[in-house]
């Protein structure tokens, strides 16, 4: 649920990347971080495992200017991936307020990606959310690989919703800031709260 | 109930009038919701971290001792939790402030203490006032005001020139 202070003018919006594991969540925000000048940043917090997987989430503040006279406040989380964290994504997708779900555009990958998009589609349900009505946007990264599956199937597979989608390569930055500006739009479009 | 927005409002009130505030000055605390944003602080912390990053973790370690004592049979608690992580001289405490449907934390970050136990104390008793205090203000909130000024979107016309605006940061 994102958060209006009206006493600072701030408006706090909370973006989750989803996705299954070692589709490119962390190295999204990695990017973001790397590409974001050093005003608009805080640090980026990250609970791994000894092997640098996401063990319980990685967290990047970030700061998007003033609209209107707010100033704009996002929170980048990325869940873990691997199956057997469903609890703690379920946790990290409280107060979600858009969500980016990052697809492994590898063939061999495609079940993984079905599975994490229904494990999404419940544990939203869980919290009373509507998959068809929360800000979503679909990124197909991995594009540069030449197993990758095809644009089309992975519409067909996993964009039921026909939310808005990109290409991506998160390691190169391709595609990265395309996907948070549309999450980021559609977040602040679908904002309540009105001017006091 | 989105008349939590209007908490920031009342805490500067609160924290100025409250003693506890002066004994406590010398600590770090937060005030955070369930999802980590921070509504208030007083970060006396050398450390580099954000205040936006230290309500993500004191949120995210709440809420996963929270899932945690979800094992413990219900009927066993008898009042609610708290959540200590310290060592007999400093440590994080956090504990839970129940203000309508919503739940806030006001978090503690304390090193070189003497007698934490006190200090547990004192922010179990501010956490209480604030609740209380916080419950009284927001009745007089009146409801039909919120209910239309919630439903207008804020940005709903939001360009795409001016989203471009707020990305200009990003460095390519």
């Amino acid at each position: 649920m994102s958060f209006v202070n009206y006493v600072t003018k701030e408006v706090n919006c909370k973006i989750v990347y989803y996705g299954p594991g070692l589709g490119g969540k962390t190295t999204n925000i990695q990017y973001v971080y790397q590409k974001t000048s050093g005003d608009s940043k805080g640090n980026i917090i990250s609970l791994n495992t000894e092997n640098e997987r996401t063990l319980f989430f990685d967290f990047l503040p970030l700061d998007l200017g003033e609209i209107r006279g707010f100033k704009t406040r996002f929170h980048l989380y990325t869940v873990p991936g691997q199956v057997f964290y469903e609890a703690s994504r379920k946790l990290i997708l409280r107060g979600v307020d858009g969500i980016i779900f990052v697809a492994d555009s590898q063939v061999e990958r495609m079940e993984s990606n079905i599975e994490s998009l229904k494990s999404l589609e419940k544990n939203l349900v869980d919290q009373g959310y509507d998959i068809g009505k929360i800000p979503l946007v679909m990124q197909w990264n991995k594009r540069d690989l030449p197993n990758a599956t095809s644009v089309k199937d992975l519409h067909a597979a996993l964009n039921r919703w026909s939310v808005p989608e990109f290409e991506a390569v998160a390691v190169k930055g391709s595609g990265v800031f395309d996907t948070l500006k549309t999450i980021s739009k559609l977040v602040l479009m679908n904002l309540k709260g009105g001017l006091d | 109930m989105k008349a939590i927005n209007n908490i920031p409002k009342y805490i500067e009130t609160f924290f100025k009038s409250c003693e506890i505030d002066e004994k406590l000055s010398r600590y770090s605390f937060f005030l955070i919701r369930y999802d980590g944003v921070v509504l208030y602080h007083n970060n006396n912390l050398a450390n580099s971290l954000s205040k936006s990053s230290i309500g993500a973790l004191l949120g995210g370690v709440w809420q996963a001792a929270r899932a945690l004592a979800d094992f413990i049979p219900k009927e066993e608690a008898k009042e609610g939790y708290r959540l200590s992580f310290d060592t007999s001289s400093q440590g994080v405490y956090i504990v839970p402030i129940t203000v309508g449907p919503e739940e806030l934390y006001l978090g503690l970050i304390y090193h070189d203490e003497v007698n934490p136990g006190f200090i547990k104390n004192k922010i179990r008793e501010m956490a209480t006032s604030f609740g209380e205090f916080l419950e009284q203000e927001l009745k007089t909130i009146s409801d039909k005001k919120q209910t239309t000024s919630e439903n207008k979107f804020l940005f709903g016309d939001i360009t795409d020139s001016e989203m471009d605006q707020m990305f200009a940061f990003a460095k390519h």
